[in-house]
């Protein structure tokens, strides 16, 4: 492998890796898309080395999430069975589908998520109504050191939610944690800041399911995989301890544009204007 | 488990991960080797003998992808502990659906 492409690995990596932690979200957003209009990888390849990317996101911010108590470990549990079986049913689906219709759908996702991340609103108080069943979770604010005490409420809506995020993160390389976050927060009724926290264990555990039928099935590029891995690695702990300390929403704006352009090359892939 | 034991799990696996990925991407810029490569479960185990390049990148991305496993079988053993049978079920319907994944795959 020649130094140039294992430094643009680790700048891919470390780019997705640092908003992936800022914004609850795995990074594959970017990882797809520098893998395959960049690279010329195939969309399964991306997809792999982007599922790869996640867990390597998951990992290094979780540690930090946890640290502070900001992940709902049985929250996560309970949704993650769901997303975790979607996630795999999604990643079988991707290996035999065509790569246009992969990329087209690849695309029309990321500029429907950039109007949703400009646009979406947050949570600040817990649901009137508690339904459904609920599980509790507490942490001490990071900026106040105030005491946080909640209930996550609306099981079964967030379940839902979940297996729809398991569906994008195996069949487009996505975490899914753009679905999590929001339906934690403003369905479910989970402050924001324990939202991403345990969006960040959950997306990697989805990716894992993802990645395991990419493994398994012999899809996975390592040298490409590992280079992007060690970026998102050092990209993630910067980005998680950033975190407490920056307002994400103009972060979240500029990073909505970026997506929009993305999409916008993705479907001119997907239809051959673009190699 | 304890979230301290399971911060210090995640935070020393990962960086076993990355530190056995940046030997195997050293190894291959020394060696000139294709990044693209492939490597199957069984040719991992016969490389990792003869200290190839392709074998520890990829020992190191399955490391990697090992972690958030073992985050769910610590979790697994912990809601056991505490006996909370509610979770108990939620992790082993994790840990079907990622065996399910494998059978899927292969």
């Amino acid at each position: 492998m020649a130094l140039d492409l294992l430094l643009m690995l680790i700048i891919i990596g470390m780019v997705a890796g640092m908003l992936g932690a800022l914004l609850g979200i795995g990074g594959g957003m970017l990882i797809v898309p520098a893998m395959t209009l960049v690279l010329g990888l195939t969309m399964q390849e991306a997809v792999a080395v982007s599922l790869v990317g996640i867990v390597a996101t998951s990992s290094g911010a979780t540690s930090h999430y946890v640290g502070v108590g900001l992940c709902n470990v049985r929250l996560a549990m309970v949704l993650e069975g769901v997303a975790t079986l979607g996630s795999v049913m999604a990643a079988t689906a991707a290996v035999l589908l065509d790569q246009s219709v992969l990329a087209a759908v690849f695309g029309l996702v990321m500029v429907y998520m950039a109007i949703y991340m400009v646009r979406r609103p947050e949570r600040l108080s817990p649901p009137a109504t508690v339904g459904g069943g609920h599980i509790t979770g507490g942490y001490r604010d990071p900026v106040n050191g105030c005491l946080v005490e909640y209930q996550a409420t609306h099981i079964g809506k967030g379940a839902v939610a979940s297996f729809i995020a398991g569906n994008m993160s195996g069949l487009l390389g996505m975490g899914g944690g753009s679905v999590k976050v929001p339906v934690m927060n403003i369905i479910m009724g989970v402050p924001m800041r324990a939202a991403v926290g345990t969006s960040n264990l959950m997306v990697g555990v989805t990716a894992l399911a993802g990645a395991l039928v990419y493994y398994a099935g012999e899809l996975i590029p390592a040298g490409i995989a590992a280079g992007v891995a060690v970026g998102v690695l050092l990209g993630s702990m910067t980005g998680a301890r950033l975190s407490g300390k920056m307002d994400p929403r103009g972060l979240r704006t500029y990073f909505s544009l970026l997506l929009v352009a993305i999409g916008i090359m993705m479907l001119l892939k997907a239809v051959g204007v673009l190699s | 488990m304890s979230d301290d034991l399971m911060n210090r799990l995640l935070r020393y696996g990962t960086l076993i991960s990355a530190a056995t990925m940046a030997l195997g991407l050293v190894l291959t810029i020394i060696t000139g080797i294709d990044p693209g490569m492939v490597l199957s479960p069984t040719d991992l185990f016969i490389g990792l003998a003869a200290m190839n390049p392709e074998a520890v990148l990829s020992l190191g991305v399955l490391i990697l992808i090992a972690i958030p496993l073992l985050r769910v079988i610590s979790l697994g053993a912990l809601f056991i502990k505490t006996q909370e049978w509610g979770f108990v079920l939620a992790v082993m319907m994790v840990l079907g659906a990622l065996c399910l994944a494998i059978t899927l795959g292969a």
